[in-house]
C-alpha cells in the first residue's frame, strides 16, 4: 500500500477520469468491494424476511423453530460478509480521492511553474490559493460521492429491481415508472446549479484575494489608519460569498422532497396492490415486508442519485476553476527547461539588437537597444526612474518575450533550453525564502564551501557570522527576520554561487552602504572570470569598475562608453555622478 | 469568538431558532408514524384478510412520508441560513481581532497561516452550524422516540437497547478520539500548503530564473503526502465504523427477532407477527439515526479542530490601545526619551534621546538592521517602547485613533506597495473622503502627474497584481503621493530614495523640500545622500544616537546646499528629456 512516489497529474491532466484511473489497483478493488456489498446486500432483507414467515409457521402451523433460527444466523452472516466487501469499497474509493486531491494540487503547481512569467504576472495568489484548496477538495469530494453512489445506488437499485421483479414482475414495472422521471428532474436545473456554484466559488475566492492583500499590507495599512476601511470590504466581500453560498444550498435542498416524492409514489401501489396478494394467500407477510424495504431503499437510493447529479452540476464550476489554471494555452513552448548543469559551458559574448520590449497591454517601455558584451566584462546600467532599467533587466533574463534579437553566443535567450541556467537574474524585489541561509543561497545545488566563497564575495560573512544559527538561520517570510541589506546581498550570493555565465544583478546596492558596495564591486571584478555580469543601478560611484556603462532614458539608449569617457562628456551621466561623487566624498571623512 | 458569534446570531434571530425546535419535535413525532401505519396494515389487514382501507393507509403512508421531507426541506435551510450567519460572525469577529493584533505579530507569522485560519479553518467549522449540531440533536431526539415506541410495542426487549448502547458508546468514542486527532494535524498541513503556495507563488521569478521548478515541485510533494497520511488515517477509520455498526445492527435485529419470538413457551402469548415486523423495523430505523451520529463525527471532529485553532488564534494577545482623545500642541515636535526596544530578547534600541522642533527637518543615519525602522514604527504609535516616552506635538502617537494618526502623520515605508485598485485608490487607500484635487495635487507635488495622465485611465487606470504598469521608481513616487496627500503635520520617511536614481531623487527631494513648511520631518536613511536639506542630522549605532549636528557641520564643508543646486540644476537641464513637473 504504501507509495513513495511522487504526486503528479496523470498524463491527460484535463481528463477527470484519468485521476480517477491512475490508480487502477485501488479501482478495480474498490469497485469489486461496491459489486460484491451491492448484490449481497439483497440477501439481508430476504433471509430477515423468511425468518420471519418461519416464525409465522412456527406460531401458526406450530412448525419447527430450526429454520427461524438458521434463516436469523444467515442474516447475520450475510450481513457481516457484505460489510466486509462494503469496508473496501469505502477504503479504497477514499484513498482515491484523497490522492487525486494531492495529484490536483501538484499539477496546478506545476502548471503554474510551467506558465511563463508574462502570463504568471496576472495571475493573483489569494485565487490561485482558492482554487487549490477550496475547489480541488469540492471536486473531490464529489468524485467520491459519484463512485460510490454509482455502487450504492446503480447498482443496489439494479440488484434490488432483479429481486422486485422475481418477486412480481408487474408490480415492480409500475412502480418503478416514476423513478427515472426524478432524475430527469434533476438535469432540469443544472444549468442554475452551475451558475449558482460558480458564483459561490468566485465570491470565495474574491473573500481570499482581498484578505490575502490586507495582511500582506497590514503595516502601511495600520500606519495610515486605514485597517477598518479595510475590514468594510471584507465584510462586503463576505456577505456576497454567504448570499451566493445560500442561494445554492437553497436551491440543491429545495429538490430534495420533490425527488423523495416522486420516488417514493410507487408505494401506493405496493402497499395496495400487495396487500392484496398477500391477502389473496400469493404473498406471505414476510415477502411483503421484504419487498417494502427493498422498494423503499430504491426510491431513497433514487433521491441521492438525483442529488449527485446536482452536486455534479456544482462540482462542474468547481473543475472549471481548476481547468483553467491546467491547461496551457501554448502547450509546446510550456514545458520549463530542464536545468542540466552539463549544459552551461562557457560563452563568449551576449549580442544585444534592435531590442525592444513592453509589458502585458502596455507601451513600449524599450525600444531599440542594441549593444554587445564579451565574456569577463562588467557592464554597468542607469538611468532616471522609468528610463526601462527593470524592462531591460527582465528582458535579458529570458523570462519574457521580447522583440529584436537577444542572443548568447547566436542562442536566443527567450524560453530557450540550450541557453537554460547560463543567466542568473536577480530581480528588484530582492526575494528570498522563508527557509534558511544556506538554502536561500545554495538553491540545495551547492556545497557548504561553495555557499561561503559567495557570501564571501557578497560581503555576507560577517552577517553570516553574527546569525543565531549562523548557515542555517531561517529568514522568516519575506525575509521578516533580516534587514533589507541582508537580503539583497542573499540574493547577491545566490546569483553567484550559480554556475551561471551571465549575471543580470538588477539594483543589487540600494540598501547596501557605500564601503559595502565597493567591498563587492572589487570582488565582483577581481572574480569574474568569463562570466559576464549586467549592474542595473542609479549609483554611479561603483561604475569605475565597470568595462563599459550604458545610459538609458525613456526606454532608449542614449550614452554609451567606459565611465572615465562618460564622466568627462558633457550629458546627464557627468552631471548625476558629480552630484554623487561629491555626496559619497563626504561620507569617507 | 465562536461564543458571542452564537451568541449574537441567536440574540437577533431567537424566533427562528424556536421555529426551528418545533420542527424538529414535530418532525420526529412524524418519523414515527409511518411504522405505526405498517403495523397497522399488517395486523388490522393481512392479518385479517380485510383488504377494505388498505388503499387509504397506503395513501396516508405517502403523505406522512411528504411532509417529513418537506419539514426536513425547511429544516436544512433554516439551518444552514443560520450556520452562515453564525460563520459570518466569527470570520468579521476574527478579522475585527486581526487588526488589533501587534505588528509583532504579523512580522512573525506567515500570511498562508494567517489566512489559513480566517478561510478553511472557519469553513470547517462551517457544518457543525449549518447541519451538524442540529441534526445531532434531530438524531439524538429520534433515538429517544425509538426508543419510546419500541417501550410501547415490546416493552420486554428494552433491557437489549439498554445492553447495546454502551457498547455503541464506546465504538463512537473510540472513533471520535482517533479522528480528532487526526483532524487537528491536517488542519495544520492545510496551512502549510498554504504558506508553501504563498511563498513559491510570489517568489515565482526567482524560482524561474533559477530554474527552480523541478525543485518547487519536489518541495511541495512533501507537505503534500503529509497531508495525505493525515488524511488516509482518517479515512480509513471512517471507513470501517459504519460496516462494523451495520453488522452490529444485523446482530442485534436477530437477537431482537429472537427474543420476541422467545417470549414465553408459545407464540400465543408472544408477540404478533406484525409486532415482530415493526420490531425489526424499528431496531433498523433505531440504528439509522446513530450511524448519521457517527457520520457526523467526521464533520464534527474537522469542526472540533478547526475551532481549536480559532481558539488558538483567539488567545494570541492583541495590542490593548487606549484611544484618548488629545490636544495637539503645535508648539511642540517629536520628543524621545530614552527608548529602549528588544524584538524577542534581542535589544535594538536601548537609550534614545531625541528632540525635534516643529518645523524641523531632521534625519537618522545609521547601517541597516541598527533598529531605524522600528524607531520609526515607535515614533508612528505602531508599538510601544519597552522603556521611556515618545511623544508627537506632546501627545502618546500609540492612543491615536486610525484616523487621527493619519491626518497627523504622513508616512512613506521602506518598501512601497501597490495595492489592487485604481491610482486614485492607491494613493487614497480606499478613502473617498479625499478630492480629486487633493490627489492631484499630491501627485504633482511628487512629479507623478504627468506619468498618470498619459496612462490609459489616467486616475483610474487600475494597478495591483496582474497590472504592472509603473517602475519600481514610479511605484515609490506614487507612495510619496500617499503620504502627502492628507496634508499631514509630521512626515516620517524610511529610506525614501531607496531605488530611485539620483535624477529622480533630486525631484523627490525638491518635491519634499516644497511641502516642508510647517511640517516637522524625521527621515531615516542608510546613506549621507539622503540627508539634503536636513538641519540636523543624528548618527545612529548599535541602538544609540552616536552624533548629531548639522549636515553642513558633519559634513565639514558648507558645500551641501551648493551639491544639491547642482543636482537640481542637473534636472532642469533635462527637462527637455524627462518632463518636468514640478
Amino acid at each position: 500500500m504504501k507509495k513513495t512516489t511522487n504526486f503528479a497529474p496523470p498524463e491527460k491532466k484535463l481528463k477527470l477520469r484519468a485521476y480517477i484511473f491512475k490508480y487502477p489497483k485501488e479501482f478495480w478493488l474498490q469497485a469489486g468491494g461496491g459489486i460484491l456489498y451491492n448484490t449481497l446486500i439483497v440477501s439481508g432483507p430476504i433471509f430477515l424476511g423468511k425468518a420471519i414467515d418461519a416464525a409465522a409457521n412456527v406460531k401458526n402451523l406450530g412448525a419447527s423453530y430450526s429454520p427461524f433460527y438458521l434463516y436469523l444466523i444467515l442474516f447475520v452472516i450475510s450481513t457481516a460478509l457484505f460489510q466486509v466487501a462494503r469496508y473496501f469499497k469505502r477504503w479504497y474509493m477514499r484513498d482515491i480521492a484523497n490522492r487525486m486531491k494531492c495529484d490536483m494540487r501538484a499539477g496546478l503547481l506545476e502548471t503554474a511553474f510551467n506558465r511563463k512569467m508574462s502570463e504568471l504576472d496576472t495571475e493573483k495568489v489569494g485565487d490561485m490559493m482558492s482554487r487549490m484548496i477550496g475547489d480541488v477538495d469540492q471536486v473531490c469530494r464529489v468524485v467520491q460521492i459519484t463512485i460510490t453512489e454509482i455502487w450504492d445506488a446503480c447498482l443496489l437499485m439494479i440488484s434490488y429491481f432483479v429481486a422486485c421483479m422475481i418477486y412480481t414482475p408487474s408490480i415492480t414495472l409500475l412502480a418503478i415508472i416514476p423513478i427515472p422521471l426524478t432524475i430527469l428532474a434533476a438535469q432540469l436545473i443544472r444549468h442554475p446549479l452551475y451558475r449558482l456554484s460558480l458564483h459561490s466559488r468566485e465570491s470565495a475566492s474574491n473573500v481570499n484575494v482581498h484578505l490575502q492583500h490586507t495582511i500582506s499590507s497590514i503595516t502601511l495599512l495600520r500606519l495610515f489608519g486605514r485597517e477598518e476601511s479595510e475590514h468594510k470590504k471584507l465584510t462586503q466581500l463576505m456577505k456576497k460569498q454567504l448570499k451566493w453560498g445560500i442561494l445554492t444550498t437553497l436551491l440543491q435542498n429545495a429538490m430534495i422532497p420533490i425527488y423523495i416524492l416522486s420516488a417514493s409514489l410507487g408505494l401506493i401501489l405496493i402497499v395496495g396492490m400487495g396487500g392484496k396478494l398477500v391477502i389473496n394467500g400469493q404473498w406471505t407477510i414476510g415477502t411483503f415486508t421484504a419487498y417494502l424495504t427493498m422498494f423503499s431503499a430504491m426510491a431513497v437510493r433514487t433521491n441521492m442519485v438525483a442529488r449527485v447529479f446536482n452536486m455534479w452540476h456544482g462540482a462542474k464550476a468547481s473543475w472549471d476553476r481548476i481547468l483553467i489554471k491546467l491547461s496551457t494555452k501554448n502547450n509546446a513552448s510550456n514545458q520549463p527547461n530542464e536545468l542540466k548543469e552539463e549544459n552551461i559551458t562557457e560563452i563568449k559574448n551576449l549580442k544585444v539588437e534592435n531590442l525592444s520590449f513592453s509589458f502585458t497591454n502596455s507601451t513600449k517601455v524599450l525600444d531599440d537597444i542594441s549593444f554587445n558584451v564579451l565574456a569577463g566584462q562588467i557592464i554597468g546600467i542607469t538611468g532616471p526612474v522609468g528610463s526601462g532599467k527593470s524592462a531591460l533587466a527582465q528582458a535579458l533574463s529570458g523570462l519574457y518575450p521580447y522583440e529584436g534579437k537577444a542572443q548568447i553566443d547566436g542562442l536566443d535567450i527567450f524560453n530557450n533550453s540550450e541557453v537554460s541556467g547560463k543567466i542568473a537574474y536577480m530581480d528588484s524585489d530582492h526575494f528570498v525564502f522563508s527557509r534558511d541561509v544556506r538554502f536561500n543561497i545554495g538553491l540545495e545545488r551547492k556545497s557548504e564551501e561553495e555557499i561561503l566563497v559567495s557570501s564571501n564575495d557578497a560581503a555576507l560573512t560577517k552577517d553570516i557570522e553574527e546569525f543565531d544559527e549562523g548557515l542555517l538561520t531561517k529568514l522568516g517570510e519575506r525575509g521578516q527576520r533580516i534587514s533589507g541589506g541582508q537580503r539583497q546581498r542573499i540574493c547577491l550570493a545566490r546569483a553567484l554561487a550559480s554556475n551561471a555565465k551571465i549575471l543580470i544583478l538588477d539594483d543589487p546596492f540600494s540598501a547596501i552602504d557605500i564601503n559595502l558596495e565597493e567591498q563587492i564591486m572589487s570582488s565582483l571584478k577581481k572574480d569574474i572570470g568569463n562570466r559576464i555580469i549586467l549592474l542595473f543601478s542609479h549609483r554611479l560611484m561603483t561604475f569605475s569598475y565597470c568595462n563599459q556603462v550604458m545610459v538609458l532614458e525613456k526606454g532608449r539608449l542614449i550614452q554609451k562608453g567606459p565611465h572615465e569617457t562618460l564622466v568627462n562628456t558633457k550629458g546627464l551621466y557627468k552631471d548625476i555622478f558629480e552630484a554623487q561623487c561629491f555626496m559619497g566624498g563626504e561620507e569617507n571623512d | 469568538m465562536i461564543k458571542s458569534a452564537v451568541t449574537k446570531v441567536f440574540k437577533k434571530f431567537w424566533w427562528i431558532y424556536i421555529i426551528l425546535l418545533v420542527m424538529i419535535i414535530a418532525s420526529m413525532g412524524l418519523q414515527l408514524l409511518p411504522a405505526l401505519l405498517l403495523r397497522d396494515i399488517v395486523d388490522n389487514h393481512f392479518s385479517t384478510k380485510l383488504f377494505e382501507g388498505v388503499w387509504r393507509l397506503a395513501i396516508y403512508y405517502l403523505a406522512v412520508m411528504a411532509v417529513i421531507n418537506i419539514a426536513e426541506f425547511l429544516k436544512t435551510i433554516v439551518t444552514t441560513w443560520l450556520g452562515q450567519q453564525t460563520l459570518l460572525e466569527v470570520r468579521n469577529n476574527m478579522a475585527a481581532r486581526l487588526l488589533k493584533l501587534p505588528i509583532s505579530y504579523f512580522a512573525k507569522t506567515p500570511v498562508g497561516e494567517v489566512m489559513s485560519r480566517l478561510t478553511t479553518d472557519v469553513g470547517a467549522i462551517n457544518t457543525l452550524f449549518s447541519a451538524g449540531i442540529i441534526n445531532v440533536l434531530t438524531d439524538m431526539l429520534k433515538i429517544f422516540g425509538l426508543v419510546g415506541s419500541l417501550y410501547i410495542l415490546a416493552p420486554q426487549l428494552l433491557w437489549l437497547v439498554a445492553v447495546c448502547f454502551p457498547l455503541i458508546l464506546f465504538l463512537s468514542n473510540f472513533f471520535r478520539k482517533r479522528i480528532f486527532m487526526l483532524e487537528k494535524k491536517v488542519r495544520i498541513c492545510i496551512a502549510d500548503i498554504y504558506t508553501f503556495i504563498q511563498e513559491w507563488l510570489k517568489g515565482i521569478q526567482t524560482v524561474k530564473a533559477y530554474n527552480m521548478e523541478e525543485q518547487g515541485k519536489d518541495d511541495f510533494q512533501k507537505p503534500l503526502h503529509t497531508h495525505l497520511k493525515n488524511i488516509n488515517g482518517i479515512s480509513k477509520y471512517d471507513s470501517w465504523f459504519p460496516c462494523v455498526m451495520q453488522t452490529f445492527k444485523a446482530l442485534i435485529i436477530a437477537l431482537a427477532v429472537f427474543f420476541a419470538a422467545q417470549n414465553g413457551t408459545s407464540f400465543s402469548i408472544g408477540l404478533s407477527i406484525g409486532t415482530l415486523v415493526a420490531v425489526a423495523d424499528l431496531i433498523g430505523r433505531l440504528f439509522s439515526p446513530i450511524e448519521a451520529l457517527a457520520k457526523q463525527f467526521q464533520t464534527i471532529q474537522q469542526a472540533m479542530a478547526g475551532i481549536e485553532r480559532i481558539k488558538e488564534f483567539s488567545k494570541i494577545p492583541i495590542e490593548i490601545r487606549e484611544i484618548k482623545s488629545q490636544k495637539l500642541n503645535m508648539k511642540k515636535g517629536i520628543e524621545l526619551e530614552n527608548i529602549h526596544f528588544a524584538y524577542d530578547n534581542k535589544k535594538v534600541l536601548h537609550g534614545i534621546n531625541l528632540i525635534i522642533k516643529p518645523g524641523n527637518k531632521e534625519v537618522l543615519v545609521g547601517r541597516s538592521g541598527e533598529g531605524k525602522t522600528t524607531l520609526m514604527n515607535l515614533v508612528a504609535g505602531l508599538t510601544v517602547p519597552l522603556k521611556g516616552t515618545v511623544r508627537v506635538c506632546g501627545i502618546d502617537p500609540f492612543a491615536l485613533s486610525p484616523n487621527e494618526r493619519r491626518k497627523l502623520f504622513g508616512i512613506v515605508p521602506q518598501m512601497p506597495q501597490v495595492f489592487n485598485g485604481t491610482v486614485r485608490d492607491n494613493i487614497t487607500l480606499r478613502d473617498n473622503s479625499i478630492s480629486q484635487d487633493d490627489v492631484i495635487e499630491a501627485a504633482k507635488l511628487v512629479g507623478l502627474d504627468d506619468t498618470i495622465k498619459v496612462m490609459p485611465k489616467g486616475y483610474l487606470t487600475q494597478l495591483g497584481e496582474g497590472e504592472s504598469s509603473l517602475s519600481s521608481g514610479e511605484i515609490q513616487l506614487m507612495s510619496l503621493a500617499r503620504a502627502v496627500v492628507l496634508k499631514p503635520k509630521v512626515l516620517l520617511l524610511d529610506e525614501p530614495t531607496s531605488g530611485i536614481d539620483a535624477y529622480t531623487e533630486a525631484k523627490v527631494f525638491k518635491a519634499i523640500h516644497q511641502i516642508s513648511q510647517g511640517r516637522t520631518i524625521l527621515s531615516i536613511s542608510h546613506r549621507i545622500s539622503g540627508i539634503i536639506d536636513a538641519s540636523c542630522v543624528h548618527m545612529l549605532t548599535k541602538g544609540k544616537i552616536v552624533e548629531s549636528g548639522t549636515a553642513n557641520q558633519l559634513a565639514k564643508s558648507n558645500g551641501w546646499y551648493s551639491s544639491y543646486k547642482r543636482m537640481e540644476d542637473a534636472g532642469w537641464k533635462f527637462t527637455e528629456i524627462t518632463p518636468e513637473s514640478i
